[in-house]
């Protein structure tokens, strides 16, 4: 998990059942790309953070959190 | 007009991966027949003709993994525009960040066969030198892109995993 960046996609996944593909398809980015967000391997651009929170219809700080350092 | 039907059932986000992917896998090839060309003028001549067919062979592979993506990347680029410029992605983050490494790399390589050069002469054309600059650029972008993308492999098994479990889960709940 990126130390700088946590996430909750797949809690907000869970809720709405979605796997990640059908989440890539509603944001128009590849699955590979959503399933390296959710394991911290891969920091969103502000696009992708802003389509995702968009998506889910949730604020984009209670999908991404920056950690205390 | 069949095969446009199989188009529209492509992801584009997916197809501008697969993209990337063919791509560094084509310079991989490319960096390879590039080191056979350097190794041309090393090589007896007796193992010339060959080395000039193995060139030839990387050539026809490297046409034969890009062109089919590449045509259908393009088709589909005409009709989704936006996504498959996508350039936020984690494939084409790393794709980029291999050619930063492949960047750097090359001005350490150049300035280090500099050096060489002005101590040692081997009596080398320029094609020789030319040619192994270009093997080592992409080599290392190839070797940079698909070290970075390595780790993805490792995890997307249990993601997907995971992922239907937490959405079983829901299902029960």
């Amino acid at each position: 998990m990126s130390k700088q960046l946590t996430n909750r996609i797949r809690v907000f996944r869970a809720e709405h059942r979605m796997s990640q593909d059908d989440l890539a398809q509603a944001i128009g980015v590849s699955r590979k790309t959503i399933s390296t967000i959710e394991v911290g391997r891969f920091i969103p651009s502000t696009v992708i953070a802003l389509k995702i929170a968009q998506h889910f219809n949730a604020p984009v700080e209670e999908i991404f959190t920056l950690t205390k350092q | 007009m069949e095969i446009m039907k199989q188009l529209d059932n492509l992801d584009p986000a997916h197809m501008a991966d697969k993209m990337l992917h063919r791509t560094a896998l084509g310079v991989a090839i490319v960096s390879v027949a590039y080191f056979f060309s350097v190794a041309e003028f090393l090589a007896s001549d007796k193992f010339t003709s060959l080395l000039s067919n193995i060139q030839l062979g990387l050539s026809i592979l490297v046409l034969a993994l890009i062109l089919p993506t590449f045509i259908t990347f393009t088709i589909m680029r005409s009709k989704h525009k936006q996504v498959c410029s996508e350039v936020e992605g984690y494939l084409s983050t790393m794709f980029k960040r291999a050619c930063s490494t492949a960047f750097q790399w090359a001005f350490i390589f150049l300035i280090s066969l500099e050096l060489v050069l002005k101590k040692i002469s081997i009596g080398l054309p320029p094609l020789f030198y030319i040619d192994l600059i270009i093997a080592f650029i992409l080599g290392i972008f190839s070797i940079a892109f698909f070290m970075f993308t390595r780790e993805e492999f490792e995890f997307e098994e249990d993601i997907e995993t995971n992922s239907k479990s937490d959405t079983e889960n829901t299902h029960r709940t």
